[in-house]
């Protein structure tokens, strides 16, 4: 066998200089330039003031709301990804193409249509919307209707860790477990599960983030009401609009920390999951 | 405990893995599935297991009937061909499985990985991880899991098939030694026909879904049912002739037949049962059959020898060391072989 050689070895070195050059600019230029923008607008007039807009009572509510709708999408998530990648890897049923595509689908379908699309459903004129509103249960324009648009959008997220993995894997651990006589709940607790947790933290990370950073969908059906039915992405526009800049951008540093340890919770565990494979 | 498969049937699709299938299973005897790849010999003994529903027929352990049994209540260990062991767990958390889903207690648990652990020689590396064991130590853990639960059948697929040679070897050993220990009913998959032949008390040659012979490796050896057996378990040259009577003839080549009936032959030879030796004035008779020598491939204390017949074609003889020597054997060299034993199967001639 030839010894495998680096591809990037073989380019010369001016080609190399340009292409880092080009790959740190374009970097500077769109991601660590505005994140020092918003960093120096958000604490431009003291921390005291950065404290203030963060601790205001409406934003406090933003981040309360936020936490709830990702709190619940979540671990919603986390089940049906677990069940649909399980459904999908492991039996041959009528509609498992059907399945496949609609787990894609909120990755294909702009967020404001599927914010509209619950509009429709549950709305004053929607298609449930009169006999809900008959059974006093309001859904658009509240906090239901935050939580289900959020969950909507974080759908693939678990769901397109998990198939690879358990494609990976195939049954045989599981049959193992069966033939030693654990009973199928056993099995899933202590070999499908365990085996599964890394792709299962990092698809819930990349979930959290999209439900904390959701706008489009989250819009459609919040209405806007400052206090209650308002998540931090809805605040952050709303403080902008109203020409409160400092606040929105002190808000704003919010949402870059949650990325900011969303990056790091990710590296984290993509390096534990890369360790394993190295000692294999 | 003995295990009666009752006219299984299996298909996947429109292939049918497993075609009515009956054979016994021996009580406390070790028993090989041999066939080639695709024979069904891996789904008969998933079929066994229960984690391979049969489409038809029925699967009995000793008097019960065990086919609509699910697997965890079968009393099985069944060794996977990549072992499938637990990646998360260590070497006793692997083996300890069986027992702790069974709420066993903890002392006992302990005492019984000690012993398997000990059984299987890795007695230093109960807190190691599958990933950092070899392939060979991975088998045993393996197969200490299976025992663990103290099953009343055990089951391998392909134990060594993903092994290098030295490791397989000394494993084959090493499973013989341990089934005499134990006197557990096993069954294994296997594609290696030597591997059969030297670990397991029987035999059961499979074929496109079917079973083609079951019985002592001696008999299956010595006494081949049908063609195929003969042609799988090795080294075997085909002559093409006619069988007439109580004889065969194969061109120039004259052989004794006790079948009865006429018709198109073939008589198979075994690579040790082609003699060479030097030509000799008044050759050319009924038994020897003039050839050149192509190629000699040397493989230890034997030799096969590559020979040309106008006739036969290609024809392999396994020679002795010391005969190769004696013969003076090289490329090119002119010899006769004659044919010491042969199995001629007739094909039963088509009414004209």
């Amino acid at each position: 066998m030839t010894p495998a050689r680096s591809p990037v070895s073989v380019e010369p070195a001016w080609v190399r200089a340009v292409l880092i050059t080009a790959a740190l600019g374009f970097l500077a230029v769109f991601l660590v330039l505005p994140l020092g923008a918003v960093l120096h607008a958000a604490f431009g007039k003291g921390i005291a003031a950065y404290l203030a807009a963060v601790s205001e009572p409406d934003t406090r509510a933003a981040i309360k709301l936020t936490l709830l709708a990702a709190g619940i999408a979540v671990p919603l998530n986390m089940l049906f990804g677990l069940a649909a990648a399980w459904a999908i890897t492991r039996f041959h049923f009528p509609g498992k193409r059907v399945l496949i595509t609609i787990i894609d689908l909120p990755f294909a379908v702009s967020p404001v249509i599927a914010g509209m699309l619950f509009i429709l459903l549950f709305g004053a004129h929607g298609l449930l919307g009169p006999w809900l509103s008959g059974h006093g249960v309001k859904i658009v324009f509240a906090v239901p209707a935050i939580v289900i648009a959020t969950a909507f959008v974080t759908i693939p997220f678990v769901a397109r860790e998990l198939i690879p993995a358990l494609e990976a894997r195939g049954p045989e651990q599981e049959l193992a477990a069966l033939t030693l006589g654990a009973t199928p709940w056993q099995t899933f607790c202590r070999v499908t599960l365990p085996n599964l947790r890394w792709p299962l933290a990092y698809g819930a990370i990349l979930c959290t983030a999209r439900a904390v950073g959701e706008f489009g969908a989250v819009s459609v059906v919040s209405g806007h009401i400052r206090g209650e039915t308002n998540t931090i992405p809805l605040h952050v526009e709303i403080l902008y609009n109203d020409f409160q800049y400092q606040a929105a951008f002190a808000v704003a540093t919010i949402l870059i920390g949650i990325a900011l340890a969303t990056l790091i919770a990710k590296s984290l565990i993509e390096w534990h999951a890369g360790r394993g494979r190295r000692s294999h | 405990m003995d295990v009666q498969v009752e006219q299984i049937c299996k298909a996947f699709g429109e292939y049918a893995a497993l075609d009515h299938v009956s054979v016994t299973i021996p009580s406390g005897q070790l028993t090989a599935l041999l066939g080639p790849s695709g024979s069904g010999k891996t789904t008969l003994l998933r079929v066994i297991a229960g984690i391979e529903a049969p489409d038809g027929g029925r699967v009995k352990f000793g008097s019960t009937d065990v086919t609509n049994l699910p697997v965890r209540s079968r009393g099985v260990g069944f060794v996977f061909q990549d072992y499938a062991l637990f990646d998360h767990m260590t070497v006793a958390e692997n083996i300890a499985f069986g027992l702790s889903v069974r709420k066993t207690a903890p002392a006992q648990i302990d005492a019984r990985v000690r012993d398997l652990l000990a059984r299987v020689q890795l007695s230093g590396l109960a807190s190691r991880y599958p990933k950092q064991l070899s392939g060979g130590q991975r088998q045993r853990v393996a197969l200490a899991r299976a025992l663990a639960p103290d099953p009343q059948l055990l089951l391998l697929d392909e134990p060594f098939g993903a092994l290098d040679a030295r490791v397989r070897a000394e494993l084959r050993g090493w499973l013989r030694r341990l089934h005499d220990e134990l006197h557990l009913t096993s069954v294994f998959v296997t594609h290696d026909q030597e591997e059969a032949l030297e670990v397991a008390d029987q035999i059961v040659v499979m074929s496109s879904g079917k079973i083609e012979q079951a019985g002592a490796p001696d008999e299956v050896f010595e006494r081949p049912a049908s063609a195929f057996v003969m042609d799988f378990l090795g080294g075997v040259n085909v002559l093409e002739g006619h069988a007439r009577g109580d004889h065969a003839v194969f061109g120039d080549l004259v052989l004794p037949y006790t079948g009865s009936g006429t018709g198109r032959a073939r008589a198979y030879v075994r690579g040790e049962d082609l003699v060479l030796r030097q030509p000799v004035a008044g050759d050319g008779g009924d038994a020897a059959v003039p050839v050149t020598v192509e190629r000699v491939r040397r493989r230890g204390i034997t030799a096969r020898v590559l020979v040309h017949s106008e006739e036969h074609g290609e024809l392999t003889a396994e020679v002795p060391h010391h005969e190769l020597v004696e013969l003076g054997v090289e490329r090119g060299t002119k010899l006769v072989v004659e044919v010491r034993s042969a199995r001629i199967f007739v094909e039963r001639e088509r009414a004209a």
